[in-house]
């Protein structure tokens, strides 16, 4: 049962980020694809949630549906004119649609090799909980310190320059 | 006596240090060259002290004089190396004092002093003084060497730069014309009788060895006498040349050209009795061949006829001293021919110092009246005191009276003609004799008697007086010492023959006489037209100079212009085509040269050049400056890079 | 029916590839930034979905995931930033007028 549940709720899931991916690209509104985008994050969040990976799921809601999208709303609104101006013609590029094609193909089938299917066939039962991920987070051996201080001082770094970036006029 | 070396080496050293110099240096170093001979003349006399107790000694000893003329006192001084062999000719180097030479060492020095005196005063207006006195330097040095020389090569060497200097000397106002042409004509003509010597050189080589004067003249009694005869005609003909004998005599009145104390020295005394020294070193290998004797003879006794009658007619002073020179080189021809060596070195040596001073005093009588032409000329006896007294004793000795120089040797000669039987020379001589006191008479009552025709007239300077002087006073007592010179050159030199003495005395007195019919009496400008009527067709003839230049121009000058100029044409066009093809083939070459430069070089270097800006051109279409190209592009690349590793991985099975 | 590894790559390469296309094909800036942003997702995803089946213990992928996230998000706030400061300047947001790199 939970395997058919797993199932249906995948293919739910997956189809929902497909859609929403389909629909950033597709719509002719900028603004609708700013939400499709939203939508697209959520789904994400979901599937992850199927992986069992919880805190990351949580992190997706927080970062991405929250802030990124919301700045990327901003950011659209801000650069309208005229509420007209949302409208653009599609882009359509033949040229792109072929890399792009080519690309995922070749990802798809590399990662279709027996050497992954036959690890994939089943998911491991057991995973760990957010409690252990903060322990092996913050583990002394092998764990993950640096890389989260490094982490903080990135994010520093961008807020200083987005916030200089944005400044207006000659101050 | 080494200090023989020297004698030489002064006016060579004088030249070598005047030539280089500037003409201003050079005018004010003119001293050096003055020096130099006196030098050399005290050296010279030295030498011939040394050389004469030497002889006095040794025919004291051996009880009368040592017979034979040229191979006479034994050499006083020899000393030789050799300078280079060249293919089996040994180039040698040395010198020789044996009487002879110190006899001509001594003439020289005297003559060559007294010229160089006399031209500080006569030259001292030029402006290329210093160049004449280098040349006069170097000139006494070849002469000075010539006589020493110890072998035939050595000498010829010498005789060559006399007559480069001879060359130098005639044309030394080559500015003007006339001066041009003289030299070369002199240049060309002895160089006729060079070729001569050259070849006898040659067959005296391929017959005896050696060049050196022992070897040679010691084997000459042995010699072939075909060879002995060519050897000594083609030095005789050498001998021509540079004496002036005839055919060879033409050059001699046109050299007239160059100054006059030079032709005191080179035309008078030194040069042009380089060919008698010739024969008379040579006499061994004249005497092996008796018919080049008679040849000698016979070509003396009719250059002194032809230049005697020939100097009747010039009116140019110095021509009437040159063609006398002619004249008096052909009486010592004859005596050489006669055999009487001795009594040809002994009119050398008289000749060398009565003529120099006529020519310097001649040089001081065109100073005065201005002009060359006896026909101005007049009346200056009264106002050159001194130069007519020394011009006198010369003109005296000239021809033949008692008791200047040129009496006894002329004597000498007739006595040897006489004795050797051969009188039909001796009737020639004596008719050259009465012929020279002729014009000796005209010059002299010409130029110093009857009315001035210049407006001023002014003795000399001393120092051209001096040597002027000193010269007079040899010519005046040298006869007396006759018999010690024909000691010295080792053959008798006697008193001559009371009949014979008279007899010359008469004919130059007869001589005498009649130029000064022709010529002495007179108050009024000499109108001597009627003269040449009467002498008709021989005067013209003679005016002509027995048509002897107009010859040699029509048969052999012009020809010979004619050929060079034709072949200077042909050589020219070839030559001109030969470097205007050299100079296509270049221009071609150049060209195709060029185009390979610019073609390929260039092109090369412009082709990287353009290769370069085409594939930059290209390469720079990808930076559009738009990102999602970039993006393209990488992803682009990344999926080339995927396909093939993804092909692998499958193909591996992995 | 399970829910194999091939599923969960398989869907994050079509994500990706959906990205890819937008990113590269996408006349405004904006646009092209929530493609990457899709392409972004479509990598953590992926990560997280091996990291899952293969070595779930170490949650390799999940660490990976969180920082790529950082990155991810410190990215478009640095970029948003940059496209209104030229937006501010030459008053669009096309990319084919940003063009001043052009050699």
């Amino acid at each position: 049962m939970p395997e058919t549940v797993n199932g249906i709720a995948f293919a739910l899931l997956a189809l929902a980020a497909i859609g929403g991916a389909i629909g950033v690209l597709f719509s002719r509104n900028v603004v609708h694809a700013a939400f499709w985008l939203l939508e697209v994050m959520l789904s994400i969040a979901g599937l992850y949630l199927l992986l069992m990976a919880e805190f990351l799921a949580l992190v997706q809601v927080l970062v991405y549906a929250g802030a990124v999208s919301v700045l990327l709303l901003f950011v659209v609104m801000l650069t309208l004119r005229r509420r007209e101006d949302a409208v653009r013609p599609l882009d359509v590029s033949l040229a792109a649609a072929a890399l792009a094609a080519t690309l995922g193909g070749i990802v798809f089938a590399a990662l279709s090799r027996p050497w992954f299917a036959s690890r994939a066939a089943a998911m491991p039962a057991k995973a760990p909980n957010i409690a252990e991920l903060g322990e092996i987070l913050f583990a002394l051996d092998g764990g993950w310190v640096l890389p989260f201080e490094i982490a903080s001082l990135v994010l520093l770094v961008a807020l200083v320059g987005a916030v200089w970036w944005s400044k207006e006029g000659d101050e | 006596m080494d200090y023989v070396l020297a004698i030489p080496l002064l006016p060579a050293l004088s030249f070598a240090l005047l030539a280089p110099l500037s003409n201003d240096l050079r005018n004010r170093a003119r001293w050096i060259s003055v020096a130099a001979i006196l030098g050399s003349l005290v050296l010279s006399v030295a030498t011939f002290v040394s050389v004469w107790s030497d002889t006095t000694a040794l025919s004291e000893g051996a009880g009368h004089a040592v017979e034979g003329a040229a191979h006479a006192a034994e050499a006083a001084y020899h000393a030789t190396f050799t300078l280079a062999t060249l293919g089996g000719v040994p180039l040698e180097m040395g010198m020789l004092v044996d009487s002879s030479a110190a006899v001509m060492l001594l003439v020289i020095t005297v003559v060559g002093a007294a010229v160089q005196v006399y031209s500080i005063g006569y030259m001292h207006r030029d402006e290329r003084i210093g160049w004449y006195y280098a040349v006069l330097s170097l000139f006494t040095a070849a002469m000075l060497l010539l006589v020493l020389a110890d072998n035939f090569l050595l000498l010829y060497m010498a005789w060559e730069v006399m007559g480069l200097c001879s060359y130098l000397l005639i044309g030394f106002w080559h500015e003007q014309e006339a001066p041009r042409k003289a030299s070369l004509k002199a240049f060309l003509t002895t160089r006729i009788g060079d070729v001569g010597f050259a070849i006898g050189l040659f067959v005296m080589f391929a017959t005896a060895g050696s060049f050196d004067y022992g070897v040679v003249l010691g084997s000459a009694a042995d010699w072939a006498p075909g060879a002995a005869l060519a050897v000594a005609l083609l030095l005789l003909f050498g001998a021509m040349g540079k004496s002036a004998q005839v055919p060879l005599h033409v050059w001699l009145p046109d050299a007239m050209a160059g100054p006059t104390p030079a032709s005191a020295l080179i035309h008078a005394a030194t040069m042009v009795a380089a060919g008698v020294f010739l024969v008379y070193r040579a006499f061994p290998i004249f005497e092996a061949a008796p018919a080049a004797l008679t040849a000698t003879m016979v070509v003396g006794a009719v250059t002194a006829l032809v230049g005697g009658l020939l100097a009747a007619v010039q009116h140019d002073i110095k021509k009437v001293l040159a063609y006398s020179t002619i004249s008096q080189l052909g009486y010592m021809f004859i005596a050489l021919g006669a055999g009487g060596a001795v009594a040809g070195m002994y009119h050398l040596v008289t000749h060398a110092f009565f003529k120099s001073l006529l020519f310097l005093g001649a040089g001081v009588i065109i100073h005065a009246a201005h002009t060359q032409d006896m026909r101005e000329m007049g009346g200056l006896a009264r106002h050159l005191k001194t130069t007519t007294a020394t011009f006198t004793v010369g003109a005296l000795a000239l021809a033949g009276i008692f008791p200047m120089s040129g009496f006894w040797s002329k004597d000498e000669i007739l006595t040897v003609l006489w004795h050797e039987h051969h009188y039909v020379t001796w009737a020639i001589a004596l008719a050259a004799a009465f012929v020279t006191a002729f014009y000796v008479a005209r010059l002299w009552f010409r130029v110093f008697t009857g009315p001035e025709q210049a407006e001023e007239l002014h003795e000399a300077h001393n120092e051209m007086l001096a040597p002027m002087v000193v010269l007079a006073g040899l010519t005046a007592v040298i006869g007396f010492f006759g018999p010690q010179i024909g000691r010295v050159l080792g053959h008798e030199i006697p008193w001559p023959d009371p009949a014979m003495a008279l007899g010359s005395t008469a004919v130059a007195l007869a001589g005498l006489a009649a130029g000064w019919w022709a010529y002495g009496r007179r108050s009024v400008v000499l109108n001597t037209r009627s003269l040449k009527e009467r002498a008709g067709i021989a005067y013209d003839v003679l005016a002509q100079k027995m048509y002897f230049d107009v010859t040699y121009q029509y048969f052999v000058v012009e020809p010979y212009v004619r050929l060079a100029t034709v072949l200077a044409v042909f050589d020219m066009r070839r030559v001109d085509g030969v470097v205007n093809g050299v100079g296509e083939a270049w221009r071609r070459a150049a060209g195709v040269s060029w185009t390979f430069d610019t073609g390929v070089i260039d092109g090369a270097v412009n082709g990287v050049a353009a290769l370069a800006k085409g594939l930059g051109s290209a390469a720079r279409r990808i930076q559009t400056g738009r990102v999602q190209a970039y993006q393209r592009l990488v992803v682009g690349a990344l999926v080339a890079t995927l396909v093939p590793l993804l092909l692998w991985i499958v193909l591996k099975g992995a | 029916m399970q829910v194999g590894l091939v599923a969960f790559t398989g869907l994050a390469a079509i994500l990706f590839s959906l990205g890819l296309y937008g990113a590269v094909s996408k006349r405004s800036a904006v646009m092209v930034l929530m493609s990457l942003e899709i392409m972004a997702v479509a990598v953590n995803l992926n990560m997280v979905a091996l990291s899952r089946f293969i070595t779930p213990e170490r949650m390799t992928g999940q660490f990976f995931a969180i920082f790529t996230m950082v990155v991810s998000a410190a990215e478009i706030g640095l970029g948003l930033a940059l496209v209104l400061a030229i937006y501010r300047q030459s008053r669009s947001i096309e990319l084919s007028t940003m063009e001043r790199l052009k050699g």
